[in-house]
């Protein structure tokens, strides 16, 4: 198999939201016994920018952003397993997400991690309605690099500063970047509560935790 | 389509087609010339000087021969309009003196420059559908001026043309020049591209050039569009249901002059109606009760199964601001509801005294906020999405779902010039309001928009065109 037109295929397969030819394809990688960081990189991560710049250009919008995202989680799916025998990691870190304690909005909080993982990071989704106490202990017991969590209601937001203040108090603010997601958010409210960041939007979000995690992650890429 | 504004029922539909039958049988009108008038007099008319009383069965005759709607061209010969029941086009404003300089603000007067701008621009808006000149030119000679108008826009768009002859002559010259673009006359008159414009005066005056040039494109079989404007409470009744009935009557003059003429000549059953401001004294070119009444018109006329005309996207405010994006809204998306055929003015500002492109690209938009209302809602198996919603369930998420990405290009608007930014990117990107992108739009047409070139085989008959005419009249 020639490899270029191997990538080619499989970046236009997503990109033209093909998600069985797409799959097919990922399967070839295993059967063909294919350097599936390769695949990944050349493959996923080329389809993943043409996606990007399509959406800039104006020719995309969300829902073909979210199901090239989840086209690549399923092809995904198919090398994670040859990945892991290898004993390699393929991302660019390792974000947990969650919707605060009181607030059970999850739209945003969706879009971003669906975003996230199609951009290569490995996502922990606790859902809605997410005690802090629960979200510390999941941070550390999973390993992550981040957490995101969000909160639309202003009568919500206050739990995003208690989270900050729980993990100084538990001594592992350091640990792990915190960024804020919800309508009302902004740099004030950010800065207000101590944490790492925010975004406007899903694609700024991934753009801000790819800046924020370079050189730094655990998953090491 | 399903969503709709109606502005009279059918009882009422009847009493005010009745009144205008009984206006022109019991007062009649004055038509000023001649060979018309033998014609109404041949047809059945009461004729005494100039005035023609006449008789309802007259007017129903021509009623009869009169098309009931008819297609319109692009100047490639492609279909581009059917002027028939509620279907919808919209057009620019014209005729101003003035026009206001989208790129320096100046209202100044206009030149022939604007109106090729204006008509480049009108081409590159995908919610207009036909070009009238955008003003009239004062830096051309006044002898040819039509001709210079509407080789402005012929050259700078492929839509349907409206124009307003200035002489009989004229209107015989531009159709020539019609002929010319569209290769022949044959060719035109299949496929007509070009529509003339006359207007009668208010209240059921019938000056004798403008029925000339009623004459000269009846019996050219071009269509035409008659406009008499009435003024509730100075050229007719201060009451909506008069004038209408007035405006109405003056219509099925105009319709009657052209079947008479040329029996089966197309021809709308239109008119204007723009409210008199009793407080300034001055004319308004977007009063509620313009839209109002004028859709009350044109479903008499539809009634008939004729053709309609209306008057939108217009503002008295003398630049764009907030009374201007009010008062576009206002009718284009008022006569929209109501079905008229070919609504034009989209680009007035200031009492029609000023053609402004600022004010033509502000209303394309609104033109595409109201075909979004008027497209209506589908209710089918695939539009309910009960499968979807089944299969997505409580605390699921529509934004991964085929049904989604298979429908939401169809299913939502997508603006060209609102902004739908996180207002930290937009002032990021320069905090811009309507007006500026509306302007940076406008450069963007003007420096990059395409317009196909004529042959120049025919850009020079368009120009013989215009200088022998010019020599034979010196105004």
């Amino acid at each position: 198999m020639n490899k270029g037109r191997y990538f080619e295929e499989i970046s236009d397969a997503i990109v033209n939201l093909e998600e069985g030819r797409a799959v097919e394809l990922a399967e070839r990688a295993i059967t063909g016994d294919m350097d599936v960081l390769e695949v990944i990189e050349k493959g996923f991560g080329t389809a993943i920018n043409k996606i990007g710049k399509l959406w800039e250009t104006g020719e995309y919008f969300l829902p073909e952003l979210m199901l090239g995202g989840t086209i690549v989680q399923r092809a995904m799916d198919v090398l994670l397993p040859r990945l892991k025998a290898q004993g390699k990691a393929a991302t660019f870190g390792k974000v947990l997400v969650a919707t605060i304690e009181g607030d059970i909005h999850s739209i945003g909080k969706n879009i971003v991690a669906t975003m996230l993982s199609a951009n290569g990071f490995e996502v922990v989704d606790l859902g809605v309605d997410v005690p802090v106490e629960r979200i510390i202990a999941q941070a550390i017991e999973q390993d992550v690099d981040a957490i995101g969590v969000s909160a639309l209601l202003t009568t919500t937001m206050p739990g995003q500063k208690a989270l900050v203040e729980a993990m100084v108090t538990k001594g592992v603010r350091d640990k792990f970047k915190v960024f804020l997601g919800g309508a009302a958010v902004n740099a004030e409210w950010v800065k207000h509560c101590g944490a790492d960041g925010y975004a406007e939007n899903a694609i700024d979000a991934v753009k801000l935790i790819k800046e924020a995690l370079r050189g730094s992650s655990k998953g090491g890429k | 389509m399903s969503i709709r504004f109606q502005a009279l029922d059918e009882q009422k539909v009847e009493r005010i087609l009745d009144a205008a039958k009984e206006i022109l049988e019991g007062c009649g009108c004055n038509v000023m010339h001649p060979r018309a008038l033998k014609l109404f007099r041949d047809a059945g008319a009461t004729i005494e000087g100039d005035r023609a009383k006449i008789p309802r069965k007259l007017v129903e005759r021509c009623i009869e021969s009169a098309p009931k709607g008819f297609w319109i061209y692009d100047r490639n010969g492609n279909r581009a309009m059917h002027l028939s029941g509620k279907n919808s086009y919209y057009g620019t404003s014209t005729a101003s003196p003035k026009t206001r300089d989208p790129f320096t603000g100046a209202i100044r007067e206009t030149r022939i420059g604007d109106i090729e701008l204006g008509a480049r621009v009108a081409d590159a808006l995908s919610n207009i559908d036909y070009v009238m000149p955008m003003g009239t030119a004062q830096d051309v000679p006044a002898a040819a001026e039509e001709l210079y108008e509407f080789r402005a826009v012929v050259t700078n768009t492929t839509k349907p043309v409206v124009f307003i002859g200035y002489t009989p002559d004229g209107v015989r010259a531009v159709h020539g020049m019609a002929a010319a673009v569209a290769g022949g006359e044959e060719q035109l008159h299949k496929r007509p591209f070009a529509i003339s414009y006359p207007e009668p005066i208010s209240p059921l005056v019938f000056p004798g050039d403008v029925v000339e040039k009623m004459l000269v494109a009846a019996e050219l079989g071009m269509p035409q569009v008659p406009g008499s404007t009435v003024q509730p409470g100075t050229t007719a009744p201060v009451t909506l249901a008069g004038a209408v009935s007035q405006l109405v009557a003056e219509g099925l003059v105009s319709l009657s002059i052209v079947q008479l003429a040329n029996p089966g000549a197309p021809c709308f059953l239109s008119g204007n109606l723009n409210i008199f401001d009793m407080d300034t004294t001055l004319m308004s070119i977007a009063a509620p009760e313009m839209s109002l009444g004028i859709a009350a018109q044109a479903e008499v006329a539809r009634a008939l199964g004729l053709p309609t005309w209306g008057l939108a996207g217009s503002t008295d405010s003398k630049l764009l601001d907030a009374q201007a994006g009010i008062e576009s809204t206002f009718s284009i998306l008022t006569q929209g509801l109501a079905g008229l055929n070919m609504i034009h003015d989209v680009g007035y500002i200031d009492m029609a005294m000023v053609c402004s492109p600022e004010m033509l690209v502000l209303g394309d938009e609104v033109i595409g906020m109201t075909r979004r209302l008027l497209k209506g809602i589908d209710v089918n198996d695939d539009t309910l999405a009960t499968a979807t919603i089944k299969a997505i369930g409580p605390g699921g998420n529509y934004l991964k779902s085929k049904h989604t990405l298979a429908n939401y290009r169809s299913e939502l608007w997508f603006p060209s010039l609102l902004t739908r930014k996180h207002a930290n990117r937009w002032l990021k990107e320069g905090a811009s309001d309507m007006g500026e992108r509306i302007r940076t739009k406008i450069a963007e047409i003007a420096a990059s928009h395409a317009v196909p070139a004529l042959p120049a085989t025919v850009i020079e008959r368009l120009d013989e065109t215009i200088t022998s005419h010019q020599r034979r009249h010196v105004r």
